[in-house]
C-alpha cells in the first residue's frame, strides 16, 4: 500500500513519481518524468536533503537522492512539505492514500506558511474529486495560517498543520524506517535525538576519566590510612609513565585541597601574683607563668 | 565643350568607386546564411545573448572560420581551460580538474541511462560561469549550459548517449568554462 | 566573348568573399536586435576598402588598441563593451573602463595614447569606424591572426614606433587581401552618357555648372524610354544629376587644392590620389548628411525625428550646391518623382489605369514647399524642447543652443562686470562662470525679459512634445543624447530653411507647375499608357 504525494502548485498538482538513492557524491536532483532534465529547484532540493542545511538526510541517514516528478515546478519552497512526506512514508500504510500538500518545513520540522494556497487548491480540486469518486482516500495538508479562509473547499477536507508530526498523526502512519541506519531509532523529537547522541559519545569518555582518576583516589586512601610506605612504592611505580605524572600531580592537588586550614592559635595564660615580692627571686620550683597553645601545628608544642 | 577633363575623370572615377562600394554593400545572402559575426560570437561568449543558433555544432562545422575565431575567443576569455589529457587509448575520462574547477561525471543509480556532470569550484566568483564548451577529439563543438551555482557547485543531468558525455570522456577533447 | 564571361565570373568570385565579409559586419547586431554599426559607418568602411585609403585608419586603430589594452593584454572589452558602436556609447563606456593611466588619458574629445612623451588622440567620433574596421580585419584575417599582429602593442607600454610598425603590418595584410579579393570598378555608362548630353547642351558652362534644371528635365524627356540606361523614372535621373553635381564640385575643389599645393610635382594623366577619390565619394555619402546624422542620433535615448518626417525630408539634398544648381528639380523629384512611383504601383495592382492617375493634384508644388517649412517649424520646436532639457540639467551645451535659437537676444545683459575703460559698448566683459550661472538661474517667464521669455517658450515646447526622451527632463541618457544631437538638428533646420527661404523663396511655383504638368503628363502617357496599349487623351 502506498502514499502518493501531490505537490500543490499554482499551475496544478505535481505528482511525485519516485524517489531513489544516488551515490553520496552526487547532488540531490529533481528530474522531470524520468528524463535527463533537472528542474530549476534542484539545488534547493539538495539543500533540503543534505546536512547541515537539510532535514531529509538527518531523518533517513542518506544524503543524495533523485526524485522524479510528472510536471515542472519552477520556483519557491512550498514543495517541501510534500517532499518530506514522500521521503518518510514509503510503503508505510495499510491502504492507498493520496496526499496533496503545500508548505515549507524548517529544521525543527515546523510547517511554515506559503502564498497562493487558495489558487493552488483551485487548480487541484478536479483531480481530488476524481479520486474521491473512485473511492480513494484523499488528504490535503496546508500550513496553519490564521488568515487563511478555507470555507469553500468544494467538499474536500483540508487540514492545517503546524508540524510534520501532525501530518503523520492525521494520516495514521509513522515515518518510514526503510532508510534508518542500523542501531539508531527514528526520533521525531530533535531534542531527544541530540541527547541520545550525546550519551552515545559520553559513555566511553566517562570510562576513560574514571580509569584515570582511580589511581590518585587509591593513593588518597593509602594516605588516609597512614600507609605511607606502600603509597610511596605505588607512586614510584607510576611516576615513570606520562599518565602517571599527571596522576601524581592530581593526587597532590587533591591532598592540598583536603588539608585543614590552620586555625588561629588560642592562647591561655594565668597570672600569678606573689604576695611577697622577694619570693620571685628564689630559684626554686616556683611556679612561673605558663603559656599553653592548643591545636598545635602538626602536634608540635610552641 | 567640357574644359576640365581631369575634374570629370576624377568625378567619374569616384562615381565608379561609389557604385563598386554600393555593390559590395548590396544585401545578397539572407542573415541566416551568413557566417556568425565576431560581434555575435563575443556576445554569446560573454553571456550577453542566448544561443542564437539552433545547432551550435552544425554552425561551427558550416563556418570553420567562425569556429576558429570562436575557439581563439573562448581561449582568451575562458575562466578555465582543460587541455587534452595524455590518457591511454580506450580510457574514458570521468574527471577533469584545472584552474580551480573540478568537473566530474557520475553514473545515476536511479536512471542507468543517465549521468550527472558536476561542476565545482573553490574560487570566489565575481562572474558566474555559464557554459562548458567542449571541442571533441573529432573537432565537434558542444556546448553545455551551466545552471546557477550554489556554494560553488552546479550539476547537470545528461543521457549516456549525449554527445557531451561522449566528448567529455575523450582524452583528446578540450574543454573550456566560460 | 567567353574570355569576358570568364573575367566576369572571376570578378564575381573575387567580390563574393569581400561582399560576404562586409555583409557580416552589416549583420552585426546589438543585443536589442538593432544594427551595431550605422549605415554611415558601413559606408565609411566600404569607402576605405574600395579606395584603399586605410593608412590613417589603421594607424588610428593601432593607437587605440595600444591605449585601451588592459593588464591582461585584451582590448575587446572596450570595443565590444558597447552595444551600439556610436560616439555617445563609446564616450559613456570608456569613462567607466579602467584604462592604464600611464598610457592613456580620457578627455572630452576622446582617448589620447601616450608614449615616451608623444601623444596621439583618437576621437570618440572615429571610434565607430575603427570598431567596424577591426571587426572587418578579424573577419577576413581571423581573430588569432589579428591577435598575432597586434601582440606587441597590447602588452606593456608600446612605443610610437611599435604602434606604427603594427599599423604597417595591418596595411600590408590588407593590401594583399584586397589585391586578391577586390575586383576592379566598372565604368558607369549611364553617368558618362548623361555628362555627354549635358556637355553638348552646356555652351560655355563646364563641369557641375553645366547641370541645370533644364538639363535634367531634357535628359529625362529624351531618354526615359531608353532601356539601355535606367532612366525611366524622373527620380533616378534626378539622383544621378545630384550625384554628378556633388562629384564634379568636389573633384574641382580637390584638383584646385592639389594644384596649389603640389606645384612642381609631376602627376601622370589619369592617376588619382586615393584620398581625392575617397573625398569625392565621401562628399556624396547619402548616409552622411545632417538628416542622416539626426536619424542616427534618434536611435538611442531621444527621438528627434519620426520615420514619416524622415521620408519626406529625404527628398531634400541638404547641400547648397544642389539647391543652387537644380532648385526646381528638387521639388519636381519630391512631387512628380513620388507620383511616378504611385503610378507604377497602381499599374502593378490594376493594369487598366486611367488618365486621372497620371496627373498630380494642382497646387502640389506649393504644398511641398509648405510641408518643408512646417517640418522645419516642428524641428525648431523640438530644438527648443531639447534646450529646456539641457537647461534643466545645467548642461553647458544649452548656451550654444540658446544662442542659435535666439541670436538677437541681448546677451550682454548676462555681463556682470562693469565695462573697463578700453571697452566699448559693443564689446563687454563676461565672467564665464558667473555668466553661466546667471544663465541657468534664469526663471522662465513668458512676460519677463527676453531670456526669461525664451526659456518659458522652451518649457512650453517641451510640455507639448510626446516623443522618447522628452518625458523625463532628468534622464541622464536623454541629456547626453541631446547634447550630442542638437548640433546636427540645428544643421538640419538650417538646411531646410536655406532651401525654402533663400534658394526658392522667390520662385513662382504655380507658374512652374503649370508648365510642368503637360510635360510630365506627356511622358507618363508615353511610358505607361501607350506601353499598356491604353488610349491616351490629352
Amino acid at each position: 500500500m502506498t502514499v502518493t504525494v501531490f505537490i500543490l502548485t499554482t499551475k496544478g498538482p505535481v505528482r511525485i513519481q519516485r524517489i531513489s538513492e544516488e551515490e553520496l557524491g552526487v547532488q540531490s536532483v529533481i528530474c522531470l518524468d524520468g528524463r535527463a532534465q533537472a528542474l530549476p529547484i534542484s539545488s534547493r532540493y539538495d539543500a533540503f536533503v543534505r546536512n547541515p542545511t537539510g532535514i531529509i538526510e538527518r531523518a533517513t541517514g542518506h544524503g543524495a537522492y533523485r526524485m522524479d516528478v510528472d510536471r515542472m515546478i519552477d520556483d519557491g519552497d512550498s514543495w517541501q512539505l510534500g517532499v518530506y512526506l514522500a521521503h518518510l512514508s514509503e510503503n508505510n500504510t495499510d491502504q492507498d492514500i493520496y496526499v496533496f500538500a503545500t508548505g515549507e518545513v524548517d529544521r525543527e520540522l515546523r510547517v511554515r506558511p506559503v502564498s497562493h494556497i487558495s489558487e493552488k487548491l483551485d487548480q487541484a480540486y478536479d483531480l481530488m474529486r476524481a479520486l474521491q469518486r473512485e473511492v480513494k482516500r484523499v488528504r490535503v495538508f496546508v500550513p496553519h495560517d490564521n488568515d487563511l479562509e478555507l470555507d469553500d473547499c468544494q467538499g474536500i477536507e483540508v487540514d492545517q498543520v503546524s508540524h510534520v508530526d501532525q501530518m503523520f498523526d492525521l494520516l495514521g502512519i509513522s515515518p518510514s524506517k526503510s532508510h534508518v541506519p542500523k542501531g539508531a531509532e527514528v526520533q521525531h523529537n530533535p531534542d531527544k535525538l541530540i541527547s541520545r547522541r550525546i550519551l552515545f559519545w559520553a559513555f566511553p569518555l566517562l570510562l576513560v576519566v574514571a580509569w584515570f582518576l582511580w589511581t590518585p583516589i587509591s593513593w588518597m586512601g593509602l594516605a588516609n590510612n597512614g600507609k605511607l610506605l606502600e603509597l610511596e612504592e605505588t607512586m614510584d611505580e607510576g611516576s615513570a609513565s606520562f599518565i602517571g605524572g599527571f596522576q601524581q600531580r592530581l593526587f597532590f592537588l587533591l591532598q592540598d585541597l583536603r588539608a585543614h586550614e590552620p586555625k588561629m592559635p588560642e592562647l591561655v595564660g594565668k597570672m600569678i601574683t606573689a604576695a611577697n615580692p622577694q619570693a620571685c627571686n628564689a630559684k626554686s620550683g616556683a611556679q612561673v607563668m605558663s603559656w599553653g597553645c592548643r591545636d598545635l601545628d602538626h602536634g608540635r608544642n610552641l | 565643350m567640357t574644359k576640365s577633363p581631369i575634374e570629370m575623370d576624377l568625378a567619374l572615377h569616384a562615381i565608379d568607386a561609389f557604385e563598386q562600394a554600393n555593390d559590395l554593400m548590396e544585401e545578397g545572402a539572407s542573415p541566416s546564411e551568413l557566417r556568425p559575426s565576431f560581434t555575435t560570437l563575443y556576445q554569446y561568449v560573454q553571456g550577453l545573448i542566448n544561443a542564437p543558433w539552433q545547432d551550435f555544432h552544425q554552425v561551427m562545422q558550416q563556418y570553420p572560420d567562425a569556429a576558429a575565431d570562436f575557439e581563439h575567443l573562448i581561449r582568451t576569455q575562458a575562466f578555465a581551460h582543460f587541455p587534452e589529457l595524455a590518457a591511454a587509448a580506450g580510457d574514458s575520462i570521468s574527471r577533469r580538474e584545472q584552474e580551480g574547477y573540478l568537473l566530474s561525471l557520475a553514473a545515476s543509480i536511479a536512471a542507468p541511462d543517465q549521468v550527472y556532470l558536476s561542476i565545482e569550484t573553490n574560487i570566489d566568483l565575481s562572474e558566474e560561469p555559464r557554459h562548458i564548451f567542449i571541442k571533441s577529439a573529432d573537432m565537434a563543438w558542444i556546448e553545455i549550459k551551466i545552471p546557477p551555482m550554489t556554494n560553488g557547485r552546479a550539476q547537470i543531468v545528461l543521457t549516456n548517449d549525449d554527445p557531451a558525455v561522449r566528448a567529455f570522456g575523450q582524452p583528446g577533447a578540450v574543454l573550456y568554462i566560460r | 566573348m567567353s574570355l569576358s564571361l570568364d573575367a566576369l565570373n572571376l570578378e564575381g568570385a573575387k567580390s563574393e568573399a569581400l561582399r560576404a565579409a562586409i555583409a557580416c559586419i552589416m549583420d552585426a547586431t546589438a543585443v536589442d536586435g538593432g544594427p551595431r554599426y550605422s549605415r554611415r559607418v558601413i559606408s565609411a568602411l566600404t569607402r576605405m576598402i574600395v579606395c584603399r585609403s586605410y593608412a590613417k585608419p589603421t594607424l588610428e586603430l593601432s593607437h587605440l588598441i595600444a591605449a585601451i589594452s588592459d593588464n591582461k593584454n585584451r582590448f575587446e572589452h572596450v570595443l565590444w563593451g558597447v552595444d551600439r558602436a556610436s560616439p555617445t556609447s563609446f564616450r559613456g563606456h570608456i569613462r567607466t573602463a579602467k584604462l592604464i593611466e600611464t598610457k592613456a588619458k580620457i578627455s572630452v574629445q576622446g582617448i589620447t595614447h601616450i608614449s615616451g612623451g608623444d601623444e596621439f588622440l583618437i576621437s570618440f567620433g572615429r571610434m565607430p569606424v575603427l570598431a567596424a574596421l577591426v571587426e572587418f580585419l578579424i573577419t577576413i584575417f581571423g581573430y588569432q591572426r589579428v591577435d598575432e599582429i597586434t601582440a606587441t602593442i597590447r602588452s606593456g607600454s608600446p612605443s610610437m614606433r611599435e604602434v606604427s610598425d603594427v599599423a604597417n603590418a595591418l596595411q600590408r595584410e590588407l593590401y594583399a587581401y584586397l589585391k586578391k579579393n577586390l575586383p576592379p570598378a566598372h565604368r558607369q555608362k549611364r553617368e558618362r552618357h548623361f555628362l555627354q548630353f549635358v556637355d553638348e547642351q552646356a555652351g560655355n558652362r563646364t563641369g557641375a555648372e553645366a547641370i541645370s534644371d533644364d538639363a535634367v528635365l531634357a535628359y529625362w524627356r529624351a531618354f526615359a524610354d531608353d532601356t539601355s540606361h535606367d532612366n525611366k523614372t524622373y527620380r533616378s535621373v534626378y539622383e544621378m544629376a545630384v550625384r554628378m553635381v556633388i562629384a564634379l564640385d568636389t573633384a574641382s575643389e580637390r584638383i584646385q587644392g592639389n594644384n596649389a599645393a603640389s606645384i612642381g610635382t609631376h602627376r601622370e594623366a589619369g592617376e588619382f590620389d586615393l584620398e581625392d577619390v575617397e573625398a569625392v565619394m565621401a562628399a556624396y555619402d547619402p548616409d552622411d548628411t545632417a538628416l542622416s546624422r539626426v536619424v542616427e542620433n534618434s536611435v538611442d535615448a531621444v527621438k528627434f525625428i519620426t520615420a514619416t518626417e524622415v521620408e519626406f525630408l529625404s527628398t531634400l539634398p541638404m547641400r547648397s550646391s544642389i539647391e543652387r544648381r537644380v532648385p526646381l528639380s528638387i521639388v519636381r523629384n519630391a512631387v512628380q518623382g513620388a507620383h511616378q512611383l504611385k503610378i507604377s504601383a497602381a499599374l502593378r495592382r490594376d493594369s487598366s489605369v486611367n488618365q486621372a492617375v497620371l496627373l498630380v493634384r494642382e497646387g502640389s508644388y506649393q504644398d511641398c514647399l509648405r510641408k518643408y517649412q512646417e517640418l522645419s517649424d516642428v524641428l525648431e520646436r523640438i530644438l527648443a524642447a531639447a534646450l529646456w532639457v539641457l537647461f534643466s540639467a545645467r548642461h553647458p551645451s544649452a548656451i550654444s543652443v540658446a544662442l542659435t535659437l535666439a541670436p538677437d537676444i541681448n546677451w550682454g545683459a548676462l555681463a556682470t562686470t562693469a565695462a573697463a575703460e578700453n571697452e566699448t559698448t559693443v564689446v563687454v566683459s563676461m565672467d564665464i562662470r558667473r555668466t553661466m550661472n546667471q544663465f541657468f538661474d534664469t526663471v522662465p517667464d513668458a512676460r519677463g525679459e527676453e531670456l526669461q521669455a525664451l526659456m518659458a517658450e522652451c518649457r512650453q515646447a517641451y510640455r507639448s512634445i510626446n516623443r522618447k526622451g522628452f518625458t523625463d527632463p532628468g534622464d541622464p541618457a536623454a541629456v547626453s543624447a541631446m547634447s550630442d544631437g542638437v548640433d546636427d538638428l540645428t544643421a538640419l533646420i538650417a538646411a531646410i530653411r536655406r532651401y525654402t527661404e533663400r534658394e526658392v523663396g522667390n520662385v513662382e511655383w504655380d507658374d512652374i507647375e503649370r508648365e510642368d504638368i503637360p510635360v510630365f503628363r506627356q511622358i507618363f502617357n508615353r511610358l505607361y499608357l501607350r506601353a499598356a496599349g491604353i488610349a491616351a487623351h490629352d
